[in-house]
């Protein structure tokens, strides 16, 4: 059952190494050089609607910028939400009137925060031209 | 162009380091494999054949589904309460070492040793002195068919390892602190096990999906509670072979505890989500050693929940997945790939392949106690439009139980969603601690940095959960 230990450090290192060299490979050879809508243009609707916007920010975005956002006193959320300029996007009006800052910041990769997972490449271009489609949207109707 | 991170540079650092230090001690499955009870049975210490063998590098020696996770078997409850706490921890035969700094604390020689066999119940005379110590609280009764000479009778001596019925839980609450702080219910499970005869078992398990925008929601959603499983099984088979139909999560890949890992969301099998249920039958084996399991599924449209409780609410498509592997003790290896068929608006096609291991090097020789699993994943799916985008996704994870009970870890998973799409590639580094300071209550936390194309974006937070679990 027990091998020698220097045989088994080499083993061993042998294995660490290959899982490092396999790491480096994977992340070194990522791919792509075009944008999603320079690929595949009808990835996503040339026409988004402010549905399938809506259910983008709901999903990526209220659990924090809630109806409750903008305060301390976490307003009506019941999570412990603590940050004070953190605009709502609960409404259609208040996404409309933030669209174009929301845009900016999941382009640039500063939200979703922290750690959390950022948004696909087709939810972005769904955002993107909805917004260059001037926002069209039941609270928005002859942008 | 896409640039490679310097989080690898990083990442390489710490495995290194960690792999060098030869200080630590490997837990959960890489323990396992150094534990004289996987193969040994009290009071004799005898070896069941080998096509009788419950060893726990097998997920289904803890876990009631052979694909692993969720409820508990009785044996595997047992199993973490005598290795995994700090603190009143069960007696058990275990080769461990002894991981306390001097003076503080239990020694981890939970069960001292006279000559080779541990110190415990050796006969019948002597059972009932430890019988609470591997009592099972939320077992009863006894299947018809089974008799102390039925095969499979756990390795845990007068431990009900096959009850009539069992019941559990596990809930979960987290805490996310970054540019905001959220605190939110995770999840909360309610198992059920009915094993009214040899061979059969009934499996209900119904969850309550923590929502994020909080407890109000979390408990006035209808949608919130489900059927994350629900089957029936055939099983305790020579070489643990088994058969299953119901809603299940297709055997895949590494059961990771942590569904956020890119090697399951980028394939629709983030195991929080009910959409990753399918409706299905799945059989194989997962004997000492080699495993195989094979499904075939129905789903529900990839942009739609299915009916919380009606686990026939299916659409047009269908899926198959095998998984296949040698799980030693020392190591593991395994290949997996999994298929869907479906129309485009329902989700299109999708083809997903991984390979995975497993190190303990603790077999192989003492104190390099460190625990190393790693998966590579690649795969088609259909976009919108119809065209295939290519993914490829690895994790990579090490831990080392510093301490009874004190496991730290690091963790690094890396994923490029599309590869023909520029910048859309990210990693995550994770480092943290698992602390299982009594029996069922762990508290895990990490911090996470995200590395992103963009230079702006990558970003760190801290979390952590409170798991309870019985």
């Amino acid at each position: 059952m027990h091998k020698a230990p220097t045989r088994v450090l080499k083993s061993q290192l042998r294995a660490c190494v290959f899982l490092l060299v396999s790491a480096g490979a994977l992340a070194g050879c990522a791919s792509g050089d075009k944008t999603l809508d320079a690929v595949d243009p009808n990835a996503v609707a040339l026409n988004p609607t402010f549905d399938q916007v809506n259910a983008i920010i709901h999903n990526k975005c209220v659990m924090c910028h809630d109806s409750g956002s903008g305060g301390e006193d976490n307003g009506g959320n019941d999570n412990l939400i603590l940050e004070d300029d953190m605009a709502p996007f609960e409404t259609c009006t208040e996404i409309v009137a933030e669209a174009e800052s929301i845009l900016e910041r999941i382009q640039d990769n500063t939200m979703p925060p922290g750690a959390m997972p950022r948004l696909s490449s087709e939810d972005r271009l769904i955002i993107q031209r909805w917004v260059e489609n001037n926002k069209p949207a039941p609270c928005n109707p002859t942008p | 162009m896409k640039r490679t991170h310097p989080i690898v540079a990083i990442v390489a650092g710490v495995l290194l380091a960690l792999a060098r230090s030869a200080l630590a001690t490997p837990q959960y499955a890489a323990q396992a494999g150094r534990t004289c009870d996987s193969c040994h049975i009290l009071p004799d210490w005898d070896t069941p054949k080998l096509a009788h063998q419950k060893r726990n590098m097998s997920c289904g020696t803890c876990h009631v589904d052979p694909a692993g996770g969720g409820m508990r078997t009785a044996s595997g409850r047992y199993y973490g309460r005598a290795t995994l706490p700090m603190i009143a921890t069960s007696p058990r035969p275990q080769d461990d070492w002894d991981r306390n700094f001097p003076g503080v604390g239990r020694r981890d020689k939970a069960t001292p040793y006279e000559s080779y066999l541990p110190v415990g119940p050796k006969n019948l005379e002597q059972a009932p002195a430890y019988r609470d110590s591997i009592d099972d609280k939320w077992a009863w009764g006894t299947p018809k068919g089974m008799t102390p000479d039925t095969p499979f009778p756990g390795r845990h001596f007068k431990l009900n390892n096959d009850p009539m019925l069992r019941i559990g839980g596990d809930f979960r609450f987290a805490a996310l602190f970054s540019a905001s702080s959220l605190v939110f219910p995770m999840q909360a499970d309610v198992h059920t096990a009915v094993h009214p005869v040899h061979h059969a078992t009934l499996l209900m398990n119904v969850g309550a999906r923590g929502q994020s925008s909080g407890y109000s929601d979390t408990i006035d959603d209808s949608h919130t509670p489900y059927f994350r499983e629900l089957f029936a099984m055939t099983h305790e088979w020579p070489y643990q072979s088994y058969a299953k139909a119901g809603r299940f999560v297709p055997a895949f890949g590494l059961k990771l505890d942590d569904h956020t890992t890119r090697t399951r969301r980028e394939f629709e099998l983030d195991t929080s989500l009910p959409e990753t249920r399918v409706l299905g039958v799945e059989a194989g084996f997962v004997a000492a050693y080699p495993f195989f399991q094979a499904s075939y599924f129905k789903m529900k449209n990839k942009f739609e929940e299915p009916d919380p409780w009606d686990i026939f609410d299916v659409d047009d498509g269908w899926g198959t997945a095998f998984n296949a592997g040698w799980r030693d003790l020392g190591w593991s290896f395994g290949a997996s790939a999994l298929m869907r068929r479906r129309p485009l608006d329902q989700g299109g096609d999708t083809d997903t392949y991984a390979v995975y291991a497993s190190l303990n090097p603790w077999y192989f020789w003492q104190n390099i106690p460190l625990t190393l699993q790693g998966e590579i994943d690649t795969g088609t799916s259909q976009r919108a439009s119809g065209l295939d985008q290519t993914k490829l996704v690895m994790y990579g994870e090490v831990d080392w139980s510093a301490w009874n009970g004190v496991t730290l870890l690091t963790a690094y998973d890396w994923a490029d969603p599309d590869r023909d799409v520029v910048d859309d590639e990210s990693g995550r580094l994770q480092i943290g601690a698992q602390l299982t300071v009594y029996p069922g209550v762990t508290l895990d936390s990490r911090i996470r940095y995200l590395s992103v194309a963009t230079p702006t974006g990558s970003d760190t937070d801290f979390f952590t959960q409170l798991h309870v679990w019985f």
